[in-house]
């Protein structure tokens, strides 16, 4: 088998994934009805990532073959397609959605900074742990579990960055604080990782090669059972650091020029949370 | 009156203490002002110091197969050289101008911590003399600044210069620590009433950022030196092959310090050139919030490509190959900055002081300074370069060309803020050009000398022609530079008695160190001027167009 | 200056050294994980360490958290009588905790393990020899706000805030002991 072969012929056209993704947008264009272009997009780009992360080549690789890119389907779920999927709902929909008393005392536990931090934290942290790492990827239930574990933390995490509802938004002191401690929680794992010894993802080091694609990740692509795991760390580390840091950077830089907060503080809307029934 | 009416009868005692007490006022001092110059002076005292290393090891080189200095004494020196110009010159000069500087800025009385503040410059003077102190006990450290394990180890550095290094290092660093918390709490908590952080002059904002740096890096360094001490002292075992210990965990240690100190050592620099080059292009500095935004970036960034000094090490493949990348990112925040520079000159009405001369030379030399260092990002380039003459001439042109020449900026550009005298544009065009041509005459040709072939850190080579025309002539270019830096002091010392007096405002700026006499008072501000922008003095001298009426301060207005 | 800023720079100060030193100790902690395992045949984790005595004295050097944290309220509601006995509370436990170190550190001699011995006694020794370090420096501390308490401090809002800032560190040094704990002790014997 070919890199191309590997690439055209290993879709996993898993239906729960077909129809989740679908139920995704039917629910998008029927309660949310989005107005704003850029919203639509960036909320079926999330629903693509999401499907390619769950059906494509990656998924295959990532099921069987390789610890990295394992690593970037997990990265993908939680630095590109819960983001995505926040930016792409519209703030009137958002506020009318959270004006019912009981959602929205739902939604101040969950994106309560504190709360959905951890939650992320938890989540990334203890699902890299050997032990429940190795047993969702034995057991394809746990697995799902994991991924829905994944898109849902995140979203908390996410949400009191990105929210469309600027009055629930974190202030920008907050908000660098927030995301430098995230950053920092997830270089160290992707760092623990990248020096870890190899054999803690067993798997990985001796796969079980039903597509016989084996010879062709080892020898063609060159990646050694040693490097899959390096590669997965040092991913978890950089590359997933450098969208913490650009949100940071980005933070400050709208902050410095004033686009939001030149409002005097009495001229700030004084909706909150549960107030919008009325 | 912006003073707290109770502070008063304290500040006069002071201000009767300091004319009482005279030259003594000095050693226990703990006012900024004093404590900022007394940082400079050090810093000038370390730099001809390790100026001197400098020319004793260009003269070594100066001919092939020389004898002028033995290869024990050779090692010691560059060791010097290296650690005193990081180390005692460059990181508490900048820091100097930091303490100086930064509440008169904020139209702050002081530090948030005198005291502390005091504690701190005293640490750093002290650890330098414990440093210098080795050469007494006749056994300077020789292991180069970086003092790599295991030759730092007691059986290869059996003698006790490793342990002043050591030692020195980490009381200093203490110091630094101490310096980079206690400017993180003036700036959050002592500003003016109206100087939001969006206000702060870049200098400060650079600063705070930097301290961040400071205390994010520097435990790292302390935490390495405390093994290495360990490891000498009480028989560790750390970096100890013999053990089980690793010698390559030092030099990740160390690096995760290494890396964001070059950024200590430039982003007060980048402050300083972002106040000099707006005030002599009578230009407000072009995208303020980038500038400021892109410091960020740079200063998180430099937590994460620290193995961009390890290539040589072999990490495997893919960790080179994320670090090349994460090392060439970094290339772009500084090169953001380079831009913003050029778009305030860009139109503006330049005025050519020395103080502007020495920014544009500094963008000049930074930019090469660090267009060689994307080329190490490269790691094949890295493997053919690292340890050769093309890394020293790299690295002068990010700290001389760079840091030095806007520390000079800064010196001519405050020094009447600080003495109430002008310094000498005369022997200021003097020093300049004498400092231009001398640097690039000294390290210029050492890229070409990596390039050849040439290691660094080796005593003397072989007659070959090439390495010896270039050896020469970087010589020549060193003694030059030697002969700017007496003018230099001259031009220091007979400006201090006899130079133009400034007034409070010399050069008709716009930040709120121009706002009170030169030099300061003890108290600083006998009246803050109101502050609704990141010129409150422009504001206060053009009523009819101040800067907060206009909202942005992106936009750039000529005047 | 406005008087309304300068009363936080106590705190600020803490946190950002706080921060500082987390650094400082990640390093150690790290170079303890790196070299686990790397002396099977001298002392090591498994042999050496106690878990469950020094997790007793452990428990004790949390409790002075919540002690210190008592006695920080009371501060903060002027009950200095309160403040003070909870402070003292907080001092004996951390005299405690110090004292169950030596204890550890007197075994260990007793059977000839110090600092030079393999690769686990250095990095154990630095690491919880800088945390001990830490506690006794808070347990200095925590004296001279005793004394100062006793002399009428916290009168004033800056004084309070100093107090806090005391308090901080002291709940840093706890935390970091949270780590040593855990990974030396439980991870490291595991």
């Amino acid at each position: 088998m070919t890199t191309r072969d590997l690439l055209l012929t290993t879709w996993d056209w898993e239906p729960s994934v077909i129809i989740g993704c679908g139920a995704l947008l039917v629910l998008y264009f029927y309660f949310v009805r989005p107005r704003t272009l850029w919203r639509i997009l960036c909320y079926c780009a999330g629903v693509i990532v999401l499907l390619l992360a769950l059906i494509s080549p990656i998924d295959t690789l990532s099921d069987h073959y390789l610890f990295s890119v394992h690593m970037i389907q997990h990265l993908l779920l939680i630095l590109a397609v819960s983001p995505l999927l926040i930016l792409g709902i519209p703030a009137e929909f958002a506020v009318r959605f959270l004006g019912r008393p009981k959602i929205a005392g739902a939604e101040r536990i969950l994106s309560n900074p504190f709360v959905a931090w951890i939650a992320a934290a938890l989540a990334l942290g203890l699902w890299h742990v050997p032990v429940f790492y190795n047993f969702a990827l034995a057991h394809e239930g746990v697995h799902v579990l994991e991924h829905l574990i994944f898109l849902v933390t995140a979203t908390m995490f996410w949400w009191p960055v990105l929210t469309p509802v600027q009055e629930f938004r974190l202030g920008a002191g907050a908000a660098v604080l927030y995301l430098f401690l995230a950053s920092m929680f997830n270089s160290i794992l992707g760092i623990i990782i990248t020096f870890a010894p190899l054999g803690c993802y067993p798997a990985y080091v001796h796969p079980q090669d039903a597509l016989g694609i084996l010879p062709l990740i080892r020898n063609h692509w060159g990646i050694s059972a040693v490097a899959d795991q390096q590669l997965g760390g040092l991913l978890m580390w950089v590359p997933a650091g450098l969208i913490y840091f650009s949100l940071i950077v980005g933070t400050v830089i709208r902050w410095q020029s004033g686009s939001e907060m030149d409002l005097p503080e009495t001229q700030a809307s004084c909706i909150t949370r549960g107030e919008h029934a009325a | 009156m912006s003073e707290v009416p109770v502070a008063l009868p304290v500040l006069r005692k002071l201000e009767r203490f300091e004319k009482e007490a005279g030259m003594l006022s000095w050693l226990a001092s703990v006012d900024h002002k004093q404590i900022g110059i007394l940082y400079l002076i050090t810093a000038l005292i370390f730099f001809i110091a390790g100026g001197v290393e400098a020319l004793l090891i260009r003269t070594q080189l100066m001919f092939p197969e020389n004898r002028f200095l033995q290869p024990d004494a050779y090692n010691q020196i560059f060791t010097m050289h290296g650690t005193t110009m990081i180390f005692l010159v460059v990181v508490p000069g900048l820091l100097g101008l930091m303490v100086y500087l930064v509440p008169l800025m904020i139209g702050a009385r002081d530090m948030a911590f005198p005291r502390l503040n005091a504690l701190a410059y005293w640490l750093y003077a002290i650890g330098g003399c414990l440093l210098y102190f080795s050469f007494f006990a006749h056994d300077a450290p020789a292991a180069g600044w970086f003092a790599y394990t295991p030759l730092s180890e007691k059986p290869y550095s059996n003698l006790q210069g490793m342990d002043y290094w050591a030692l020195s290092l980490l009381v200093i660093g203490v110091g630094t620590v101490a310096t980079g918390l206690n400017v993180i709490a003036t700036v959050a908590t002592m500003r003016v009433k109206g100087m939001s952080l969006r206000h702060l002059p870049l200098f400060t904002w650079m600063s705070l950022i930097n301290s961040f740096l400071i205390i994010g890096a520097m435990p790292a360094l302390n935490a390495a030196l405390v093994m290495l001490l360990i490891d000498r002292q009480l028989h560790g075992n750390f970096f100890r092959p013999a053990a089980g210990g690793t010698p390559i965990y030092w030099q990740h240690v160390f690096w995760n310090f290494g890396h964001p100190e070059v950024y200590i050592m430039v982003l007060p620099a980048f402050g300083i050139i972002s106040e000099v080059i707006p005030v002599f292009s009578r230009k407000v500095i072009y995208g303020y919030a980038v500038v400021a935004g892109s410091t960020v970036a740079i200063a998180l960034l430099s937590f994460g490509v620290w193995a961009h000094h390890m290539f040589a090490v072999g990490m495997g493949h893919f960790l080179d190959m994320i670090f090349a990348a994460s090392s060439m990112l970094i290339a772009v925040p500084t090169g953001i900055k380079i831009f913003n520079w050029i778009a305030t000159m860009w139109g503006g009405a330049i005025r050519f002081t020395t103080a502007m001369w020495f920014a544009v030379a500094f963008l000049l030399m930074f930019t090469m300074g660090g267009l060689s260092g994307v080329m190490f990002a490269v790691v094949p380039i890295d493997w053919q370069l690292t340890d050769t003459y093309f890394v020293v001439a790299h690295m002068h042109y990010v700290l001389f060309g760079g840091t030095a020449f806007a520390v000079f900026a800064g010196l001519y550009y405050w020094f009447p803020k600080f003495t109430g005298r002008m310094l000498s544009e005369t022997l200021g065009k003097w020093h300049f050009w004498l400092t231009f041509v001398g640097f690039n005459l000294t390290f210029l040709v050492q890229h070409n000398l990596g390039i050849l072939g040439m290691p660094r850190r080796v005593f003397t080579y072989p007659d070959i022609h090439a390495w010896n025309v270039l050896n020469f002539i970087s010589t020549m270019g060193a003694y030059l530079l030697g002969v700017s830096v007496l003018v230099f002091l001259w031009n220091v010392i007979r400006s201090r008695r006899r130079g133009e007096i400034a007034g409070p405002d010399p050069w008709d700026a716009w930040t709120l160190e121009w706002a009170t006499s030169s030099p300061p008072p003890v108290h600083n501000f006998d009246y803050v001027p109101p502050v609704r922008s990141a010129r409150p003095l422009w504001d206060l001298k053009h009523p009819e167009n101040p800067d907060w009426q206009r909202g942005g301060r992106t936009r750039a207005h000529v005047r | 200056m406005s008087a309304e800023f300068v009363h936080h720079k106590n705190r600020v100060l803490i946190l950002a050294f706080i921060f500082s030193e987390s650094i400082f100790f990640a390093f150690l902690i790290t170079a303890f994980v790196l070299y686990h395992g790397r002396s099977p045949d001298g002392p090591n984790a498994h042999n050496t360490l106690e878990p469950v005595k020094t997790g007793i004295y452990s428990i004790i050097l949390w409790a002075s958290s919540l002690t210190m944290w008592l006695s920080e309220k009371s501060m903060m509601s002027f009950r200095f009588e309160h403040c003070k006995r909870w402070l003292e509370a907080t001092m004996i436990l951390g005299a405690i905790f110090l004292i169950g170190q030596g204890l550890e550190y007197h075994g260990m001699f007793a059977r000839g393990i110090s600092i030079g011995t393999d690769l686990f006694a250095t990095t154990f020794f630095s690491t919880t020899g800088f945390h001990g370090l830490h506690v006794f420096i808070g347990l200095i501390v925590l004296l001279i706000m005793r004394g100062l308490t006793g002399a009428g401090f916290g009168q004033e809002e800056y004084q309070r805030e100093g107090f806090l800032a005391a308090s901080y560190y002291w709940h840093f040094v706890d935390a970091v002991w949270v780590a040593v704990f855990f990974i030396l002790y439980v991870w490291g014997t595991r």
